[in-house]
């Protein structure tokens, strides 16, 4: 009796943590980011980075975030140009580690520095 | 002699005859490409219902919106031509980068609201971003024709850009790019690079649709709509109604130009002469694409597709590189059937959107104000049979 018992229990158990993880599956996608469009915003101290994207006139601004000390690399055709490059109107390629918690910055390529140098 | 005489009026009548019934029928406004696929023809005409469709908050519309169906602005002489409506659009330039305040609802501002909205929010339409103010006003974009300058190759439109006007005519065309980086054609300001971008953009942007390639609802000034004020499901249009509009929108033949009398003939030579048609290039040609009637055609837009300095008196927002005063040159086919003219509508004649051109186009003002009555009259002959 007390094993027919654990095996319901077992049966519930996995039933349960089957369907709690395809929910988090479903509302929390995880992993890997490749985010393409101009910077409006960066924000050093807190770490983010504010990008505009848009289809036709809709015009969206997804926030990646990345740890301020931690050295995120900045490429210009390959050369390592740090984060000074990325001000406003730069053109970026952000890859980015995707979480529950959002969007961290691995990595930025610039793909087109802003015009005049940005401010 | 005589039996000779009428076999030969005979022989014509049955001639003129066989070439009439040979003709296919010239196209109309509203009228689809020529040489589409029976399949082709078929998706335009069930995507011309979803462009008419009217749409209610039962449906998707909104919460914030400027109209309720694509036919409501796009209706002027026929389904996919003109309105006489106006819009409104913001951004702000800020220490050379141009944001288009999307954190506060820009740069589209939509002028109503639902019931649900209302009562929610206490709203008419939604606020403008602080430090802009009620201008300025887009006019509807004429679509007839813009099919076939989606299949334009991007490199056709780079080799006409001068920037830095090298061949010293005062005009200086420059592509403007959207915020990836790529060319954009569509658009005012050319900010758009795709016709399908344009289109997905205008159902969200334009009556509060959502779709699978703009899920999420517009936010009202910045600010998430209150809860239960949109209670449809988003995506509120499927990928198959979706493609369904876009194929009516890119498979709309442009207006077929009147013919032209000799006056018209000669207006279209001083046209060029006089240097509108270094901006408002006579033709494009298409590139490779799946669509056969959309491939290797020669349009005849009267575009360049790229950015010119209008002047300063015509400048209002920035977007993406284009400056204030930058506009891409509008397309002139079907000129004939709108209503108001420029960006904005300022002008209600052709005469007066000629006297509303500044900056790169002060040359080819100057000398058409130089113009005898007669040749004046002869442009204006020739754009009334684009």
């Amino acid at each position: 009796m007390s094993r027919i018992h654990g095996i319901r229990i077992s049966v519930l158990a996995i039933m349960v943590a089957g369907a709690l993880l395809s929910q988090v599956a479903t509302a929390q996608p995880t992993g890997h980011q490749s985010v393409t469009g101009t910077i409006c915003r960066v924000d050093t101290r807190a770490g983010s980075i504010d990008l505009l994207t848009a289809v036709g006139h809709v015009v969206h601004i997804k926030r990646v975030t990345y740890a301020p000390g931690a050295g995120l690399k900045v490429t210009l055709r390959r050369a390592e140009v740090g984060m000074v490059a990325l001000v406003p109107g730069t053109v970026c390629r952000i890859e980015c580690d995707v979480a529950p918690s959002g969007s961290t910055a691995t990595g930025v390529e610039v793909l087109q520095p802003a015009p005049g140098g940005g401010q | 002699m005589k039996a000779a005489g009428r076999a030969l009026v005979l022989l014509t009548a049955l001639n003129a005859v066989l070439v009439a019934s040979s003709c296919p029928p010239p196209v109309k406004p509203g009228d689809p490409l020529r040489g589409l696929t029976a399949e082709e023809l078929a998706r335009f005409e069930k995507g011309k219902e979803v462009f008419e469709r009217d749409f209610t908050p039962e449906t998707g519309l909104g919460p914030l919106f400027n109209a309720e169906a694509c036919g409501e602005c796009h209706e002027t002489p026929v389904v996919g031509g003109v309105g006489d409506e106006v819009e409104l659009h913001v951004s702000v330039l800020r220490d050379g980068f141009c944001d288009p305040l999307a954190d506060s609802g820009g740069p589209v501002m939509q002028q109503h609201v639902t019931p649900a909205l209302k009562a929610a929010l206490g709203i008419e339409r939604e606020p403008l971003p602080t430090g802009t103010i009620d201008k300025p006003n887009r006019s509807t974009p004429a679509i007839m024709g813009l099919g076939l300058l989606d299949a334009v190759p991007d490199k056709d439109i780079l080799l006409r850009a001068d920037p830095k006007d090298r061949d010293h005519d005062g005009i200086s065309g420059r592509p403007n790019r959207n915020f990836d980086g790529r060319l954009g054609r569509f658009g005012r300001k050319a900010l758009v690079p795709t016709l399908a971008e344009f289109n997905a953009g205008a159902f969200t942007i334009e009556m509060g649709i959502t779709t699978p390639a703009t899920p999420n609802e517009e936010t009202i000034g910045g600010r998430p709509i209150p809860a239960g004020v949109d209670p449809v499901t988003d995506p509120e249009l499927t990928k198959t109604e979706l493609d369904l509009a876009d194929d009516f929108v890119r498979f709309l033949a442009p207006p077929l130009p009147l013919p032209l009398d000799l006056e018209g003939e000669r207006g279209k030579i001083i046209f060029g002469s006089i240097g509108c048609a270094g901006c408002h290039a006579p033709s494009l040609t298409t590139g490779d694409n799946p669509v056969r009637a959309l491939r290797y055609k020669q349009v005849w837009a009267y575009t360049d597709l790229l950015l010119h300095d209008m002047g300063p008196e015509r400048g209002d927002i920035c977007l993406g590189l284009a400056e204030p005063s930058e506009f891409r040159t509008e397309p002139l086919m079907g000129l004939r059937l709108r209503e108001q003219f420029m960006h904005d509508g300022a002008a209600k004649t052709v005469e007066q959107a000629i006297e509303l051109h500044g900056g790169e186009a002060d040359g080819s003002k100057g000398r058409f104000h130089k113009l005898s009555d007669k040749d004046r009259k002869a442009i204006l002959k020739f754009l009334g049979s684009l």
